[in-house]
């Protein structure tokens, strides 16, 4: 056996990694689509908040951030809703005002520790058993809740105005999306951290657009990218003692690069053969 | 069927709207009938699209009420009957991974289907629907990869294939070729004239609009005009548009009679 098959901490990374290579690029789908990447860097930090309050506080960090991450979730979308986010400022405002929030709280209670390091950037020793079965619970909701209401969300990532006047019931798809978006975040944090789990929910779909046709193979494509990257990030973090979320990341971008080429390979012979 | 007898598709009953500080819509009184083809015209910025979205619940007015097939559009739930094709920005849909006949094929939901991730995309009457708009030889192609014109091509197909009973387009010729003008005319004839549809057509085009309308209404923020093609005159599109307007009808197959008559 390999062995980075050995030890237990190991394969709870990897079963995280691969949890989290499935859900983030499932939801990243609808929220590149929508061109709403910066509401998923906002929602990273509520949930930053709500681990510093949680580790602060010594109750449960992984629990408060998911409530942070909650709340968080349902303001941003009422105030995207109600088109009371020109541009991007008020998200700038809210990304900001938490981060500000999260740093005040650490250094209050005693200083930046190894703890909220891993959650900033991720790490294959934080795994705990406890964030593996949160994040599976949240893998089947979110898979039922994609496969049920996928003709709908189809519709608003088309075009929202169209879902609507479709008969599609838009307001509360997108509040469930986005709280379910936030608690993606928040528990992914372990393994990729905050300030890389925008990247997971961003680059393999961006790997699906460019490789597949239509949206259902584009998704599953965004996944296959997703997994991919989890599984060798973190075989290449254990290897090479580097950082969990960096090496995923990196990982990812290979694959976006490696896309790309195949596209322009495929054309170029087309064009050859023309 | 007299005017007054007939139920009013749309009606907006003294409709006020403004976007924050700016007064979009003042005052707006206006009815849309079965079997008639309305055209709202008015200079950019006059209203005409916020006057759509208000009909279709995307805007809740300020003041005033708005009714589709005779419920407040709040609680209008029957959206099988109605098609719409918003006004296309460039590159809006750039990125959705989609081929023509697929984004056809959004047209004909009718609320929510569970394994609806399934179906078929290449349905009988989404072919059709494509057929209509002449893009039956591009409907493998992903929507990303056709210009404007054809994307609203596309649009008018996925709004046409829900058979509605109220059609209703933003600036469906703009980017549009001259045959896909003609195309889109006549299909919109048959539909009002023989399925008896509601159409409301928004449009800059003045010519096409006093030659296929059966009624027009002209926006600045009021409602300033409204009434049948031949009631206008040249000096009153004028006034409205605030620079000459030079009528222009360069198909004589199917006009007004009193339009001409005024117009030339
Ligand atoms: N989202 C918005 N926020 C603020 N103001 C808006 C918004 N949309 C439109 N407006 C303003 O409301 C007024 C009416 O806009 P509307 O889009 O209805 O015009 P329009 O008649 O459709 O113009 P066009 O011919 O250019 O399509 C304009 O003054 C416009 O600047
Ligand atoms: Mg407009």
């Amino acid at each position: 056996m390999p062995a980075i098959l050995q030890y237990e901490f190991m394969l709870r990374a990897l079963a995280g990694g691969i949890l989290v290579g499935v859900l983030a690029p499932v939801l990243g789908t609808f929220v590149v689509l929508r061109r709403l990447s910066l509401i998923a860097d906002t929602l990273a930090h509520v949930a930053l908040m709500g681990v510093a309050i949680g580790l602060a506080s010594r109750f449960l960090p992984t629990l408060v951030a998911l409530l942070a991450a909650t709340v968080g979730a349902i303001v941003v979308e009422q105030l995207r809703a109600r088109g009371r986010l020109p541009g991007d400022v008020a998200l700038a405002v809210v990304l900001y005002g938490s981060l500000a929030v999260a740093v005040v709280v650490i250094g209050a209670a005693g200083g930046f520790n190894v703890d909220l390091f891993s959650f900033l950037f991720g790490s294959i020793l934080s795994v705990a058993p406890l964030d593996l079965w949160l994040l599976a619970a949240l893998a089947v909701v979110v898979l039922l809740f994609v496969g049920v209401f996928f003709v709908d969300l189809a519709q608003m990532a088309f075009d929202d105005n169209l879902a609507r006047v479709s008969g599609v019931r838009t307001d509360w798809l997108n509040l469930v999306l986005a709280v379910l978006t936030g608690a993606t975040i928040t528990l992914s944090m372990r393994v990729v951290g905050v300030l890389l789990i925008g990247a997971m929910l961003v680059i393999p779909v961006l790997v699906g657009l460019r490789l597949a046709r239509g949206l259902r193979a584009a998704m599953a494509t965004a996944v296959l990218a997703g997994v991919l990257s989890a599984v060798a990030g973190l075989t290449f973090a254990f290897y090479g003692d580097l950082s969990a979320g960096g090496s995923i990341v990196l990982t990812a971008l290979l694959l976006l690069v490696l896309a790309n080429l195949l596209v322009r390979l495929q054309l170029w012979r087309r064009k050859a053969a023309a | 069927m007299t005017e007054a007898a007939s139920p009013g598709v749309i009606e907006w009953e003294r409709v006020s709207f403004s976007y924050g500080a700016v007064a979009a819509l003042q005052d707006v009184s206006l009815c849309i009938h079965y079997g008639e083809l309305a055209a709202v015209m008015g200079p950019n910025g006059s209203g005409k699209s916020t006057l759509i979205k208000l009909a279709l619940g995307l805007l809740q007015p300020d003041s005033g009420r708005v009714r589709l097939f005779g419920r407040d559009v709040k609680d209008f739930d029957q959206w099988g009957r109605v098609g719409y094709m918003p006004q296309v920005g460039t590159g809006a849909w750039r990125d959705f991974p989609a081929t023509v006949s697929e984004v056809v094929s959004l047209g004909t939901y009718n609320g929510v289907s569970p394994l609806g991730i399934f179906r078929r995309s290449e349905r009988a009457d989404v072919l059709a629907a494509i057929e209509t708009v002449g893009m039956t030889a591009y409907r493998s192609r992903r929507l990303a990869g056709l210009s404007v014109g054809q994307q609203q091509r596309v649009l008018l197909a996925r709004a046409l294939v829900r058979n509605p009973d109220l059609l209703v387009l933003d600036e469906p010729a703009a980017g549009v070729d001259v045959s896909g003008e003609e195309q889109l005319y006549a299909v919109l004839r048959d539909l009002s004239r023989d399925r008896g549809m509601a159409i409301v057509i928004v449009s800059h085009d003045i010519g096409a609009m006093l030659r296929e309308a059966t009624t027009v209404a002209c926006l600045n923020c009021r409602l300033v005009l409204h009434g049948q093609p031949h009631d206008l005159t040249v000096e009153e599109m004028s006034t409205l548009y605030g620079a000459p307007v030079d009528v222009l009808i360069h198909d004589t197959a199917h006009e007004f009679e009193g339009a001409l008559h005024r117009h030339r």
